[in-house]
């Protein structure tokens, strides 16, 4: 073989050449080989036959959900829960498991990774109390309650109320708490059962585990919640134990749970990362531009410590959608989309509309623009993700397989007439709860790292459940012919950056294009549109935003004010099924800015719309022969939301901290 | 999707049913040798096809319901 005799003679011509470059203090490095043009050419044979040959890219979506809850957590033992790690494990790769209500439970497609995301706040003190675990009971508190749930029945309600408002109220023992906070034996061994059982169901190449838990910071019923995701397995997760927001080893704010976790890695060398949810639940403080709900002046620090922590967000989950509000984008007819407005987390507080601002997936990535002309780093520069928040330890989000938000709300008849939440405020209807969502994530194989590494480049995205495919691509060349290879990929990386990227700079060039590519969820719907979001920042520090329908099916035309007829709707109520006699397989375009200033910074993410289909409302009433309530939606459009792509003017970060830095 | 019954059924002929799927005209593999090595297709050899899923039969037998 011609190029083994090349290498032997290179290698031992460097052998022979080492000792006197070593000893004239040069590195081998330098050295130089022997060789021709020719010769060397027939070394280099250039592009394979084979397209899938001799790539790197990411080339499949893998499918998970970042944020489960099972009867370890407080709250889902007390509404039920009775599933715990393993059940969750097991359902998530797509076994069959007995369900809390009693009845059984499998998912119509497996999924291929899972974080299982119990809140750290007294984890595990729910099933020790449901045991009657001598720890508890000594306390007057746990005797009292864990006779309640023995009892069964009414008593059995009261016991929880009585707990979860004890709870509430900081009222619970602190000396039973102990043991389940950090620092106390029982907590350890809790944690050491999360972290074992998630090795146990970590299969490379067939189901990922990866380790997290939820730091649950409520601030005065205001949702600040973040969800912990580690990259580590446990010899580096499995020597600390999870962070809280009990004083005085927890806290609430956001800028501790940071500091935390710069310890977690610097302590262990692990690697983790942190994403918020529900900020549609944080009554304005979930995106602060101006300060943080301490009063603590957003700044330089704040900016680039959430932007280092937080690379995800979690757009759309059972809590409701998060990506965009009507009120605050009136010109998007889909904007209003399984919309939780009404209050705070725990409705103690009504929402009101200067509040929305600070909330939303969209006017966050907007307001991310201004401050990072501010500070020099853009905060919520995040990829999007689609999460279930179940509190089942099923994530089980299709829309005709849905088990609920807690074991309470698992399926039974009544359920869509039980709210979520009500008092003299307000209302979560029970119709409410949304069927959403997963998270498809662009790897080239389905282990902990390549999963954790393509949430920290932010290569994935959001849908409300469906498992359509989405490529999106943003650069300065491509061209409609880039799209006949029927393979966008090959073209998207080459000549541009994916989901989750910045563009590279303008060098002149007049308008940034993006390429985007959906396929429907084979057993699913098809698809109305493709829309690009884009959101930038003028010159006068106002952001803007505007939505461009750039891909549809069929022949319609948009009227004069730009606007696309709708698609249609073969919703048959009634029979709870629709047909794919309209909509796309699949859509696809190249698309070129048309009003892009490279003065002015900029986001796009691709938007992907489904034809309409049931919700799972409707399923519900024709399984079990019951009504609809009247208020409640019966169709939507389910969507995929992409990580953006983000475009920095090449001179913007110099103007960053000079004096009309404002705090 | 499609509902179909047999309109010529006689139950006392044995019989067999399959299902063949077609694509639509898809590049046969000789036109991407030819579009990646720069050569002309051999003469006859057709640009196009229709690629297809043949499902394995379900039989009928009579008497055996």
């Amino acid at each position: 073989m011609p190029y083994r005799n090349r290498f032997t003679f290179l290698a031992t011509a460097a052998l022979l050449g080492a000792a006197p470059l070593l000893l004239s203090g040069q590195a081998l490095a330098q050295y130089v080989p022997l060789g021709d043009q020719e010769s060397l050419s027939e070394v280099y044979p250039g592009k394979a036959y084979s397209p899938y040959a001799q790539r790197s890219f990411p080339s499949r979506v893998f499918w998970g959900d970042t944020h489960l809850h099972t009867a370890l957590s407080m709250d889902a033992g007390l509404f039920g829960a009775r599933l715990g790690l393993d059940d969750a494990y097991r359902f998530a790769r797509g076994e069959e498991v007995m369900a809390s209500s009693g009845q059984p439970a499998k998912l119509g497609r497996p999924l291929d990774w899972l974080v299982i995301a119990d809140h750290s706040d007294g984890m595990g003190f729910i099933t020790d109390l449901a045991a009657g675990k001598p720890g508890i009971i000594a306390f007057e508190q746990g005797k009292r309650w864990y006779e309640g749930l023995q009892e069964g029945g009414e008593a059995s309600a009261a016991a929880a109320l009585d707990l979860i408002g004890t709870f509430a109220q900081g009222q619970i023992d602190p000396h039973m708490m102990a043991e389940y906070s950090p620092g106390g034996k029982t907590y350890s061994s809790i944690w050491e059962d999360v972290v074992a059982a998630a090795e146990r169901y970590n299969e490379p190449d067939r189901f990922t585990t990866l380790i997290g838990f939820e730091w649950t910071s409520l601030v005065e019923g205001a949702n600040l919640h973040r969800n912990v995701i580690f990259r580590d397995g446990a010899d580096k997760a499995g020597r600390i134990v999870p962070y809280t927001t009990q004083a005085p080893i927890g806290s609430t704010d956001p800028l501790d749970l940071y500091a935390w976790l710069e310890n977690y890695e610097k302590s262990t060398g692990g690697t983790a990362l942190a994403l918020a949810h529900n900020g549609n639940l944080s009554n304005g403080i979930m995106f602060p531009v101006d300060a943080q709900y301490t009063g603590r002046k957003i700044d330089s620090e704040y900016a680039r410590l959430r932007a280092k922590w937080e690379p995800m967000y979690e757009i759309t989950q059972i809590k409701g959608d998060g990506e965009a509000h009507p009120f605050l984008s009136p010109d998007d007819a889909f904007a209003d989309y399984e919309t939780w407005d009404v209050g705070n987390l725990d409705l103690s507080e009504v929402k009101t509309e200067d509040m929305l601002q600070y909330e939303y997936a969209r006017e966050a990535l907007k307001n991310g623009l201004l401050l990072e002309q501010r500070y020099g780093t853009n905060p919520y520069k995040f990829g999007l993700v689609g999460s279930t928040d179940s509190h089942t330890a099923l994530a089980a989000v299709e829309e005709d397989n849905f088990f609920g938000k807690a074991t309470n709300a698992e399926p039974k008849p009544g359920r869509m007439s039980h709210p979520f939440a009500e008092n003299e405020k307000g209302v979560f209807r029970g119709d409410m709860l949304v069927s959403s969502g997963y998270t498809g994530v662009w790897a080239e194989e389905n282990t902990r790292e390549a999963i954790y590494d393509a949430m920290a480049r932010k290569e994935i995205y959001a849908t409300t459940g469906p498992r359509m495919i989405v490529r999106f691509f943003g650069g300065w060349d491509y061209l409609p012919d880039d799209l006949n290879s029927r393979q966008p990929a090959f073209r998207g990386y080459e000549k541009g950056v994916p989901m989750g990227a910045d563009l590279t700079p303008a060098n002149g060039k007049q308008a940034p294009t993006f390429m985007v590519y959906a396929l429907r969820d084979p057993i699913g719907a098809n698809l109305d549109r493709i829309q690009i979001v884009k959101g930038w920042l003028d010159k006068d520090g106002k952001t803007h935003e505007k939505v461009y329908d750039v891909a549809w099916s069929g022949e319609r035309k948009p009227d004069k004010q730009g606007r696309l007829p709708p698609v249609g709707n073969t919703v048959d109520v009634k029979n709870a099924n629709w047909t794919n006699t309209i909509g796309a397989s699949e859509l696809a375009t190249v698309w070129t800015d048309p009003a892009f200033d490279p003065g002015e910074s900029a986001f796009y993410y691709a938007r992907v719309l489904e034809i309409p289909t049931p919700r799972w409302v409707v399923y519900d009433a024709f399984r079990f022969g019951v009504e609809i309530p009247e208020e409640a939606e019966t169709t939507h459009q389910e969507r995929a939301y992409t990580s953006p792509i983000w475009y920095t003017p090449e001179a913007s970060t110099a103007e960053v901290q000079g004096p009309g830095a404002e705090g | 999707m499609a509902y179909w019954q047999d309109p010529d059924f006689d139950p006392q002929q044995r019989a067999f049913y399959c299902v063949r799927v077609l694509e639509i005209p898809t590049p046969r593999w000789t036109t991407y040798d030819a579009v990646h090595f720069g050569i002309e297709r051999p003469e006859g050899v057709p640009a196009t096809q229709q690629e297809r899923a043949y499902t394995s039969p379900i039989w009928y037998t009579p008497g055996k319901g």
